[in-house]
C-alpha cells in the first residue's frame, strides 16, 4: 500500500471515531469541560505532595 | 545394531593415484570408519562410518592434515523475516547443525546468509526448507537492482504504517500529556478520556501495524525461542489487555471518573519501534553504499572497433581482444593494454591515489578509471567478473558479509538476552505485586512492561556488522581491501611489519643513477656508448640504461656484433672497435686497468647500486651505475609506521651491504638480508617466535608462502598488477602509506565497534534496573529502544567519512 493510502486511511479512521462518538453519546467530540483541572491532574498533584 | 552412514566428499589437490591411496589409508585409520574409497578420476571420496563414533568434520580435518582440501560450494542467500540479532543467531545455529554445512554466516545488517556446504550431502532446497520451518524465508540472491527495489518497497510500506500509526497514536498521546499537573491547562477533548474511544484508536495500531510483531513472536515461540518481537508483542499486549480490563471495570462501576489506561503506552511503543526500524533500514542501506559506489563507477558502454568500424556497444558485449577507443574525460570500460595513444589516467577510484598516472603504449589500463586528457586505444584483456573492479567488489562484499570475532560474542549474548529479559520482567512483576506495592496490579504491570520493551537487543545485533560494513567499504575507497571482518579486527594488533624490498619498499624496476666518465670521455658520450650497446640486451639492467638515455634525450648509435657474456657483461662493436660493458672480471679478462675507478665503484656498491664498467679501445671509459630506486613515499610511510609504535623489518635476497644501504635510506629498524625466496616464510616464523604479531608486506607473487605464514599478509600493488587472492589485505595504492592506513582503519573500526557495543549495552543493560524500579514510563522505554538502534547505525556511518593521517 502506498504512503498516501496509509495517511488517508489514518485520517479517515480518526474522523470516523470522532463522528461515531458524537453520534453515539450525543456530545460534542471537541468539548472540554475540565480545561482548568481534572481528576488525573488532581491525583498527580496529590501524589507529588505526598512524595514531598 | 551398529549405526551406519555414508558420505561423499569432493577432494581437491590430488595429483596422482598415490594421493588417492594416501587419503584412503588415512581415512580408514579414523576411528569409526568402516570403509573408505577415494576415486582419483572424479576426485571424490566415499566413506562408510558409524555416526556415533565419528563425524564428517573429522574426515575433513584428516584430509586437510594429509595436505588436501575438501571442496565446498559457497552461496549467499537473502533472508527474509529477521527482526533482530536473535533471529540471525537462530538461523545460523540451525544451518550450522545441518549435515554437509561447513559454515553458515548470517549477516543481520545485510539480511543475508553465506553458506559453505558440501553439495553431495546437502542441497540448497534442504537449507531453504529448514529455514522456512524456523519461520523465515531463504531465497537465492537476486540481482542487486531487484534487492534494492524490494527494500525500497519495504521502506515505503513501513513509512506508511508508521504515519498511520502516528495519526492514531497522536490523540492518545495528547491525553497522556495533559495528565501531568503542570500540563493540565492544555486543551484536551473529553472524548479522548473515554476508554472505548481510546480502544478504538489503539486497536488498529495494536493489530494492523503491530501484526508484524505478533507474526514474528509466533514464529519464534513455535521454535521454542524468543526474539525482539516476543518482547514487543508481550509488552504491548499486556498494556492493551489490561486497559480493556480497566475499561470494562469502569463501565460496570457506572462509568464514573476516569480510569488509568495504558492504551497510549502500547500504541506509542509500537509507533516508536516502527520508527526506529525505519531509521535503521535506511541507515543500514547507507552502510552498504561503498559497493553501490563501486558498481556505479563502471562504464555502461564501450566504443569498440569491429571490422574497421567504430561501434558503441553495451559493456557486457565487449570481448577479450577488442580494441576500445577511450576519449578524454571518458571512463575506461574494461581492463586492457594501451595499444595507441598517451594520456593521464585518474585511477583514484581503484587505488585511492589522487594524482593522475601517465600512461603510454604498453601500459596497463584499469577498467572504470577515467581517461583525463589524451585519446587512448585499449586492447581488452579482462572483462566481466575478471576485471580489477569486479574483483574488488567481490572482496568488499565478502568482507562486509563476514564476521569479526567480537561479533560472535555479541551474537551469543543477544541469543540468550530475550529469555533472560522475560525472566527479569516476571521477577519485577512479582516483586512489585507481592512486596513493593502489595496487591496493586497496575503498579506491578507498568515496570514489567517497561523492562520488556527497553531490553530489546536490536542494537546489540547491529553494533558489529554495521561497523564492519562501513569500515571495509571506506577502506576500499582508500585502496585497502580487507578480505574479512577478522582482518579488519586484528590488523591493529600487529607489532612488527616485515617489508619485502623489491616492489614494496623500492619500485621494483632498476633505474639509471650514476654516469661517471673517465679521461676525455664526456658524460653524454659515455651514456650514448653504453645505451647503444645495451639496446640489444633484454636484461633489466640494460633496459634501465637505455631508458635513462632516452629520458636525457640522447640519440643512440648503431652497434654490431652484440654478444652476451653470462655473469660478466656484454661485448659489441662500436665504430669498428670492441666495446665492453660489465664487471671487474670482464675488464681484467680484456686487460683493461680499473684501478682508477676502484674506490668510486666500491662506494656506489656500498650505496646499494649495481656498477658496470665501460671499456673501449683497451682503456677504461667510465662507469655506469643502476639501482632499484626507493619509492618516493617509502621513507615517510615507514616513519608513520614507527609513529604507530611498530617495528619495521626489511627482508631481502640482496647482499647485506645493499640491504643496509636501502635500510638506512628509508629508516627501517632491522634488516634480514640474503634470504632466498623459499626461506622468507621461515624468517617470518622466526620473528613470530620472538612472540610478536607479524604482518608481511609483499607483492604477493613470489612471496605468497611468507604472506600465508604471517599473522596478516598484505599484498601491495597497483590496479591490475596486484594479486588480490594472495593475501589477507590487498593494498591497491602501491605505496607503503597503505600499510599504515590499514592499521589505522583497523584501529578506528574496532573503536567504532566498541563504541557501538557500549551504546547497545548501556541501553539494554543499564536501563533494565531503572525500568524495574519503576522510574521509566513504558513509552519512554519504546523511544529509548528505537533510539539505541538508530544511534548505533549512525555511529557506524561515521566511518564512511573517516579521514586518515596520511602524509
Amino acid at each position: 500500500m502506498s504512503i498516501k493510502k496509509w495517511v488517508s486511511l489514518g485520517i479517515i479512521y480518526v474522523c470516523i471515531v470522532f463522528m461515531a462518538y458524537g453520534v453515539i453519546t450525543g456530545n460534542n467530540p471537541f468539548e472540554s469541560n475540565e480545561m482548568e483541572s481534572h481528576d488525573h491532574a488532581e491525583v498527580q498533584i496529590l501524589e507529588v505532595n505526598e512524595m514531598l | 545394531m551398529e549405526a551406519k552412514k555414508e558420505v561423499t566428499l569432493p577432494i581437491e589437490g590430488m595429483t596422482c593415484a598415490a594421493c588417492a591411496n594416501r587419503i584412503e589409508k588415512g581415512l580408514k585409520r579414523v576411528e569409526g570408519v568402516n570403509d573408505a574409497h577415494v576415486n582419483f578420476a572424479i576426485e571424490k571420496s566415499t566413506i562408510h562410518y558409524n555416526p556415533e563414533q565419528t563425524s564428517v568434520g573429522e574426515f575433513e580435518k584428516k584430509i586437510e592434515q594429509l595436505g588436501y582440501h575438501v571442496k565446498h560450494e559457497k552461496q549467499t542467500f537473502d533472508v527474509e523475516g529477521m527482526t533482530c540479532a536473535a533471529c540471525a543467531n537462530r538461523i545460523e545455529k540451525r544451518l550450522n547443525k545441518m549435515d554437509g554445512v561447513k559454515e553458515a554466516n548470517v549477516n543481520f545488517a545485510m539480511e543475508n546468509v553465506t553458506v559453505e556446504y558440501n553439495d553431495e550431502q546437502v542441497s540448497t532446497q534442504d537449507m531453504m526448507e529448514i529455514v522456512e520451518k524456523l519461520g523465515y524465508a531463504l531465497k537465492p540472491q537476486i540481482s542487486k537492482e531487484e534487492t534494492s527495489s524490494r527494500k525500497e518497497e519495504e521502506i515505503r510500506n513501513q513509512t506508511g504504517k508508521f504515519i498511520f500509526s502516528a495519526i492514531l497514536t497522536f490523540p492518545l498521546l495528547w491525553t497522556m500529556v495533559t495528565h501531568f499537573s503542570f500540563t493540565s491547562f492544555i486543551y484536551s477533548p473529553d472524548m479522548l478520556m473515554n476508554p472505548w474511544v481510546q480502544l478504538a484508536l489503539a486497536t488498529p495500531v495494536q493489530f494492523i501495524v503491530g501484526k508484524q510483531f505478533y507474526v514474528g513472536a509466533y514464529k519464534a515461540l513455535r521454535n521454542k525461542s524468543a526474539n525482539m518481537d516476543v518482547l514487543v508483542a508481550l509488552g504491548t499486549s499486556v498494556a492493551y489487555l489490561y486497559s480493556i480490563f480497566l475499561g470494562i471495570e469502569w463501565q460496570i462501576n457506572g462509568a464514573v471518573g476516569m480510569p488509568d489506561l495504558y492504551f497510549e503506552a502500547a500504541s506509542v511503543i509500537i509507533t516508536l519501534v516502527i520508527l526506529g526500524k525505519l531509521f535503521e533500514v535506511r541507515a543500514k542501506g547507507r552502510t552498504g553504499q561503498a559497493i553501490k559506489k563501486l558498481l556505479d563507477m563502471q562504464a555502461k558502454t564501450a566504443r569498440v572497433i569491429r571490422n574497421g568500424e567504430e561501434l558503441e556497444i553495451a559493456i557486457e558485449e565487449v570481448a577479450v581482444g577488442d580494441h576500445i577507443i577511450v576519449r578524454p574525460g571518458e571512463k575506461i570500460p574494461v581492463d586492457g593494454d594501451i595499444v595507441k595513444g598517451k594520456s593521464a589516467v585518474d585511477e583514484s577510484m581503484i587505488t585511492g591515489e589522487s594524482i593522475p598516472v601517465d600512461k603510454n603504449v604498453g601500459d596497463k589500463a584499469i577498467g572504470s578509471t577515467i581517461n583525463k586528457n589524451g585519446m587512448l586505444t585499449i586492447e581488452a584483456t579482462k572483462i566481466g567478473k575478471d576485471t580489477a573492479l569486479a574483483q574488488i567488489v567481490k572482496v568488499v562484499e565478502e568482507a562486509q558479509g563476514s564476521k569479526a570475532d567480537i561479533q560472535r560474542v555479541a551474537d551469543r549474548v543477544s541469543g540468550i538476552f530475550v529469555p533472560v529479559v522475560v525472566g527479569i520482567a516476571i521477577v519485577t512483576f512479582l516483586i512489585w505485586y507481592f512486596f513493593a506495592a502489595p496487591g496493586d496490579l497496575r503498579a506491578a504491570l507498568v515496570p514489567a512492561i517497561t523492562v520488556l520493551v527497553i531490553a530489546c537487543p536490536c542494537a546489540l545485533g547491529l553494533a558489529t556488522p554495521t561497523s564492519v560494513m562501513a569500515g571495509s567499504g571506506r577502506a576500499a575507497e582508500l585502496g585497502v581491501l580487507f578480505k574479512g571482518g577478522e582482518y579488519l579486527e586484528n590488523t591493529r594488533l600487529i607489532e612488527t611489519i616485515v617489508l619485502d624490498k623489491t616492489g614494496t619498499v623500492t619500485k621494483g624496476e632498476p633505474a639509471l643513477t650514476d654516469v661517471v666518465p673517465q679521461g676525455d670521455v664526456t658524460k653524454e658520450n659515455l651514456l650514448r656508448m653504453a645505451a647503444s650497446a645495451e639496446k640489444h640486451s633484454e636484461h633489466p639492467l640494460a633496459e634501465a640504461i637505455v631508458k635513462g638515455a632516452g629520458e636525457q634525450n640522447i640519440s643512440l648509435a648503431e652497434t654490431t656484433d652484440f654478444e652476451s657474456i653470462p655473469g660478466a657483461g656484454i661485448q659489441v662493436t662500436w665504430e669498428k672497435k670492441p666495446l665492453y660493458i660489465g664487471t671487474r672480471k670482464l675488464m681484467k679478462q680484456q686487460n683493461i686497468d680499473t684501478s682508477k675507478m676502484e674506490e668510486q665503484m666500491t662506494e656506489l656498491e656500498a650505496d646499494g647500486k649495481t656498477a658496470m664498467l665501460v671499456g673501449y679501445e683497451g682503456v677504461l671509459a667510465g662507469m655506469i651505475a643502476v639501482a632499484d630506486t626507493v619509492k618516493e613515499t617509502s621513507k615517510e610511510a615507514i616513519q608513520r609506521l614507527h609513529e604507530q609504535g611498530l617495528e619495521v623489518i626489511l627482508l631481502t635476497g640482496d647482499n647485506e651491504r645493499t640491504a643496509q644501504a636501502i635500510a638506512k635510506e628509508v629508516g627501517v629498524d632491522r634488516v634480514i638480508a640474503e634470504v632466498l625466496p623459499e626461506q622468507k616464510a621461515d624468517q617470518i616464523k622466526r620473528v613470530q617466535e620472538e612472540g610478536k604479531k607479524v604482518a608481511m608486506v609483499g607483492d604477493g607473487v613470489n612471496d605468497a608462502p611468507a604472506l600465508a605464514v604471517a599473522d596478516i599478509g598484505m599484498a601491495i600493488g597497483t590496479g591490475t598488477d596486484v594479486a588480490i587472492e594472495a593475501a589477507d589485505i590487498t593494498l591497491m595504492r602501491g605505496d607503503l602509506h597503505s600499510v599504515a592506513d590499514s592499521i589505522e582503519l583497523s584501529a578506528k573500526t574496532m573503536r567504532n565497534i566498541k563504541q557501538n557495543l557500549f551504546f547497545a549495552f548501556v541501553y539494554n543493560s543499564a536501563s533494565i534496573p531503572v525500568a524495574a524500579i519503576g522510574l521509566l514510563a513504558p513509552w519512554v522505554a519504546g523511544a529509548a529502544m528505537a533510539f539505541s538502534s538508530v544511534s548505533v547505525v549512525l555511529n557506524a556511518l561515521r566511518l564512511q567519512r573517516l579521514k586518515l593521517k596520511r602524509g
